[in-house]
């Protein structure tokens, strides 16, 4: 029942009621849609399928907002319990007493009990939908923070489509996308990094970019904010007594403990930010680019990492992937391993178009292994029997690479020692020796990579809870505000000035988590001092 | 019933500082103004301390004036004590604070009154506005007497429903010696919401019976820092003797001001223990009061209570006039019954033989949470009827005054037929102060702090004149002299800085030079000594912060960049969803071409201006909902999950 509603999902529903709802209510839909709003404290309410469209055993359908128990309500007001063994909830047998339906009278029911889960079958304008298992939460404990109501029923697109259209008829919206976590948000049930936690949850691909998005959909980095704004509130709040109470003797506070908090902010700000280029693999996965002279067994070497690591998710769905390019799990990263043409000089312009593709890919890549036949000399690759010559690389190529690693392959057949030399006059590689054919070597270049993409981590959560590119902005313009804040004060300006950077970094801060500011500074100020005559 | 003959534009109820600022506005922009009043011995009363200013108050009267208002020259000319807060502090938290007198005060502003063109004032209680219709036509006083008006402004203060509170007794009124008023009923039955607030005020003592060698003294500046910018204009008439102070010597003269000190003291030990006994005997501790109180302004018994690890708490001995012997004891507002207060302040350093002659009080009172009020202070209930001051659950004379002159300048403007007039955020502390109340209401008396400000920089009380005063003549409140005077030192300050750029020492200019921290203008060049120090002081700051002021601007770009950015004209309000239906006629009807302007809407609150601008990101084309064309909505190329969990 859990519903980890995916893309497509909300795809099908748009297209499905574009065919069958106008958008233009009847007298008698409007009239329920008023009577909703008459009672509808906080917007809407929203449908959406959570489940993806398609055959499948069950699909889960979403209904958050102030109607959405009203709604159930009518879909079930004819409703008898299907089996009542089947059925959790024993309200179920009581809701449907036959005495009162025999009587003719309109059954006495009860309201639909709270967190509880009821197996009903669901009529519409008389016509039976399906029997279903619907469960309700009130609010302000529920998901979104409103009523919120869930139908998990068959999962025929015909008997989903017609649920939908009966809720849609009845005054619900169809959802936007995103929008049940807009709502979460917005009623305070998360804050920012949680919701956008939801997101990297669902797109995980790897077991370690799900335990990261975990930590932060549980929370962690919104408590690592909110203590670190707390502690800023702290310092503005006494800044700002000294400031507006100046008969109330408060001694300022521009010491060891006003620079102590600062430094303290700004290592746990860095810190954070040390994440955000693991943060960014995690999410989007990585780029490996292995290139090196035809003939060195590149492709070998991309067949045997295939083969330890098979890819589990393609972190990026609809990529267009050419033959060159595969996708493996690389130490708890999604990895795009491309196997780039052979580079060399060529005059054949079908090859020369591929060398300049590797070029590119090989510029855009997070790591570079430059694949070297080990039983040769460093400057003898290539194969002198090749017509064309072959293209000496060193990392000095690839500046934008974040590692650059020696490959040298075909270690079985022997090891030059001119390798050792090359590798050191490529300032701090030195040479992996592997045989892609015997697999011997492999565990160490894999490590190598770990190691290279940050990911060489212990494996506890807090290792790969990370930040993501709009937090690491909010989180650098902290950090700049901090600084000045700090020099402020170090060169003695005045306090209002000082209280300019900190209320800047305090901005930031809370816009990680998605917060504002000034009424939190007043609270402190008035907890921690007492002022006024 | 009597129908009195003559129809006003402008009705104000209430001589508070609110009343008086709104009627004195209303009727100088040229209305027909009333101004009705419980009693007409006490105008402009100061029911609390007897001062003006301090920080961020300070700052709102300098406002207040620059506007064209009265505050600031009334403390000129009947303060007995002015001194400048924050001076050791950079030039954007400095605050004027004044003692006035308090009877010189109120007397001087009721001739101010009486003598204004168009402006009646009169004794009356009101019983009832007559407001049919939603719109508002007159009043009706407990006489029954009506009175015609075009527009209301109601300033009620802690008169509403006021109830008394010395220990367990309580009495009606909305100060000691007064009584309260009925009007609840009539605001509740024209839809206005009413909830409790409440506040106190310490006990007061006569001066024979303190000892002040026991006390700190505390003298006023010199020379005094004045809050108003036409304070060369006071002078004293023969018979104008509640008029204290004056200017004498034409330009190039002098303000004559004879200062008396305040004296600072600290509570005991001793204190503290009387207050712990007795705190069964408080109304605020046993849950007699249910009106919320000011966190900035507490009791004694709430010091005592949440700061027990404080040793002592200042109490500031403040006099309350020239002619008069009582002193406020500043620091000890109380609602204990009066042997308890008796017994705690005799505890006090230097006041062991003091003798209260009136004693303090709590009160409770009606206010109207201001989420209720347009950004120009009329009612969203009643077209016409404005409310200004505490029932709008401020706290404080300036907070009162502020709005006081906003509701009048507007209630004169409506009747003119002219659009409102609304300050933002970064052009005065009144912008905030009344963009705070509107938007966010309040949970307790309202008092305005710099730290409210988020362009404190910009907003300093030595440039409200530069930031205010041409708008005020653009309305028809500030006067001729007072533009012409303006803009001379607009032009000082012009031809100051070009030649502080364009002067050098050596390589580097003067204004270079003066922006380090250790340089003053007094270390300038003898020719600029002579600069007048209200443009030497403008030249300085905006040298000296230039950087952050730089910054503050920018910030205050940005944000009137959104305000301003234009509502595409394809965006058609029945495709964004999410838009309650409320909202969505609103904005139908008014048809608001920047999203600022759809934010000012009444009922268009910050979730639906998010909202549109969302939408508007997506381009004419962008996909719309359900409702848009023929209902054939494209799906998201890849869309967000919905799912939360």
């Amino acid at each position: 029942m859990h519903s980890n509603g995916t893309s497509p999902g909300d795809k099908h529903l748009h297209t499905t009621m574009g065919q069958i709802y106008t958008g233009r209510p009847t007298r008698r839909e409007a009239a329920e849609i008023r009577r909703g709003a008459a009672t509808a404290p906080s917007g809407d309410t929203i449908v959406a399928l959570a489940t993806p469209p398609g055959v499948s055993a069950l699909a889960v359908i979403r209904i958050s907002g102030p109607d959405a128990a009203r709604l159930l309500g009518v879909l079930t007001s004819q409703a008898t319990a299907v089996n009542p063994v089947l059925s959790v909830s024993a309200d179920t047998e009581e809701a449907a007493a036959p005495s009162a339906a025999e009587s003719g009278a309109a059954p006495v029911r009860k309201p639909w009990p709270a967190q509880r889960v009821r197996h009903v079958t669901l009529r519409h304008k008389g016509r039976l939908l399906d029997d279903v298992v619907a469960v309700m939460w009130l609010r302000p404990h529920s998901p979104t923070g409103e009523d919120v109501a869930e139908i998990s029923c068959h999962g025929n697109p015909l008997i989903i489509k017609n649920i939908v259209t009966a809720l849609l008829e009845l005054g619900a919206r169809a959802a936007e996308p995103g929008e049940f976590t807009q709502r979460a948000f917005l009623n305070g049930r998360m804050d920012l990094t949680q919701a956008e936690a939801v997101l990297d949850l669902i797109h995980a691909g790897t077991e370690r970019a799900l335990t990261g998005a975990r930590a932060m959909k549980e929370g962690r980095l919104g408590r690592r904010m909110q203590e670190m704004r707390t502690a800023l509130i702290d310092l503005l709040a006494h800044l700002e007594a000294y400031i507006d109470f100046p008969e109330e003797d408060i001694a300022p506070d521009t010491g060891d403990h006003f620079f102590s908090r600062i430094a303290l902010a700004r290592s746990e700000i860095r810190s954070l930010l040390a994440t955000a280029p693991l943060g960014r693999v995690l999410r989007e996965g990585a780029l490996i680019a292995i290139v090196g002279a035809p003939n060195a067994g590149k492709s070998s070497l991309l067949n045997a990492l295939l083969r330890e690591n098979r890819a589990i998710i393609s972190p990026t769905p609809g990529t267009t992937r050419d033959y060159l390019e595969s996708e493996c799990n690389i130490g708890g990263i999604a990895v795009r391993l491309v196997d780039t043409a052979g580079d060399r000089d060529t005059v054949d312009p079908v090859e020369a178009e591929g060398v300049r593709r590797a070029r590119e890919i090989a510029a855009k890549a997070d790591v570079i292994l430059h694949v070297v036949e080990a039983h040769l000399p460093a400057d003898g690759q290539g194969g002198a029997a090749d017509g064309g010559a072959a293209v000496r690389l060193s990392a000095a190529d690839f500046p934008h690479a974040k590692a650059y690693i020696r490959v040298a392959n075909k270690a079985d057949l022997g090891r030059h020692p001119s390798h050792e030399a090359a590798a050191a006059g490529d300032t701090g590689t030195t040479t992996l020796y592997i045989s892609a054919t015997s697999g011997e070597g492999l565990p160490a270049l894999e490590s190598a990579i770990e190691q290279a993409l940050g990911a060489a981590k212990p494996d506890d959560d807090q290792g790969w809870l990370t930040v993501n590119a709009r937090q690491e902005a909010a989180l650098a313009r902290a950090d700049a505000a901090l600084q000045e804040a700090e020099a402020a004060m170090r060169e003695g300006a005045p306090p209002e000035l000082v209280s300019v950077d900190l209320r800047g970094a305090l901005h930031a801060i809370g816009e990680v988590v998605g917060l504002a500011t000034t009424e939190d500074i007043l609270d402190r100020l008035f907890k921690n001092f007492c002022i006024g005559k | 019933m009597f129908w009195y003959p003559k129809t006003y534009d402008v009705i104000v109820i209430g001589a508070g500082h609110a009343g008086v600022e709104a009627s004195l506005a209303a009727a100088r922009m040229g209305r027909e103004t009333l101004l009705l009043t419980m009693n007409l011995d006490s105008i402009g009363q100061m029911s609390c301390n007897p001062a003006i200013g301090g920080l961020a108050k300070g700052h709102l009267v300098r406002e207040i004036d620059a506007l064209g208002g009265e505050m600031g020259l009334n403390t000129d000319a009947t303060g007995i004590q002015f001194r400048m807060l924050n001076a050791s502090k950079g030039p954007s938290v400095r605050g004027p604070r004044a003692q006035a007198d308090k009877k010189a005060y109120q007397f001087r502003l009721k001739a101010t009154i009486e003598r204004q063109p168009c402006l009646d004032l009169k004794q009356g209680s009101i019983a009832e506005i007559i407001a049919p219709d939603g719109v508002v036509e007159g009043v009706v006083t407990n006489l029954g007497v009506g009175y015609r008006g075009r527009t209301v402004v109601v300033t009620t203060g802690t008169f509403l429903q006021g109830l008394m509170h010395v220990g367990l007794r309580n009495t009606p009124g909305g100060r000691m010696g007064d009584s309260a008023s009925g009007m609840s009923a009539s605001l509740r039955s024209l839809g206005i919401e009413l909830q409790r607030l409440k506040t106190g005020t310490p006990p007061r003592l006569v001066r024979r019976s303190i000892d002040f060698s026991q006390c700190q003294i505390q003298p006023g500046d010199e020379p005094p820092s004045l809050f108003s910018y036409m304070a060369d204009t006071i002078t004293r008439g023969p018979d104008e003797i509640f008029t204290l102070n004056e200017w004498k010597g034409g330009p190039g003269g002098m303000f004559h001001v004879e200062q008396i000190p305040c004296w600072i003291t600290f509570t005991s030990q001793a204190t503290h223990e009387i207050i712990r006994a007795n705190l069964d005997k408080s109304p605020m501790y046993c849950g007699v009061i249910e009106g919320v109180g000011p966190r900035y302004c507490p009791s004694i018994e709430d010091k005592v209570v949440r700061f027990a690890d404080k040793e002592r708490h200042q109490i500031f001995l403040e006099p309350e006039g020239r002619h008069t012997d009582e002193f406020y004891i500043n620091g000890c507002s109380t609602s204990l019954p009066f042997e308890v207060q008796y017994a705690f302040i005799r505890s006090i350093p230097g006041l062991e033989n003091a003798e209260i002659i009136r004693p303090g009080y709590a009160v409770e009172y009606d206010f109207a949470p201001p989420t209720q009020l347009q950004p120009w202070l009329e009612t969203k209930a009643i077209s016409g009827l404005f409310f200004a001051g505490q029932i709008n659950g401020t706290s404080g004379y300036e907070e009162a005054a502020a709005q006081g002159l906003m509701a009048g300048i507007n209630a004169a403007l409506k009747t003119a037929g002219r659009e409102p007039f609304v300050l933002g955020r970064d052009e005065a502390y009144i912008g905030v102060l009344i963009d705070d109340l509107v938007t966010k209401g309040t949970q307790e008396p309202y008092r305005m702090f710099t730290s409210r400000a988020e362009y404190r920089l910009i907003l300093r009380q030595d440039n409200a004149d530069l930031r205010l005063t041409e708008r005020g003549h653009a309305i028809g409140l500030a006067s001729d002299l007072r533009v012409a005077r303006l803009r001379e030192k607009k032009a000082g300050i012009e031809e100051t800085l070009r030649r502080l750029k364009a002067e050098r020492i050596g390589t580097e200019a003067l204004a270079h030079i003066l922006k380090r921290p250790t340089v003053a203008w007094k270390d300038l060049p003898e020719s600029y000594q002579s600069v007048p120090p209200d443009v030497a002081a403008q030249v300085e700051t905006e040298i000296k912060y230039s950087g952050y002021l730089g910054r503050e601007l920018a910030q205050i770009e940005k944000v009137r960049e959104a305000e301003n950015q234009p509502i595409p004209l394809w965006l058609n309000y029945d495709d964004v969803q999410g838009l309650k239906k409320e909202a969505r006629l609103k904005l139908k009807s008014v048809q608001p071409k920047t999203f600022g302007q759809a934010g000012r809407i009444s009922g268009i609150n910050p979730t639906d201006v998010a909202l549109l601008r969302i939408w508007s990101k997506r381009g004419p084309s962008g996909g719309g909902g359900a409702g848009s064309g023929a209902g054939t909505s494209q799906p998201k190329p890849d869309p967000e999950p919905e799912a939360v969990r």
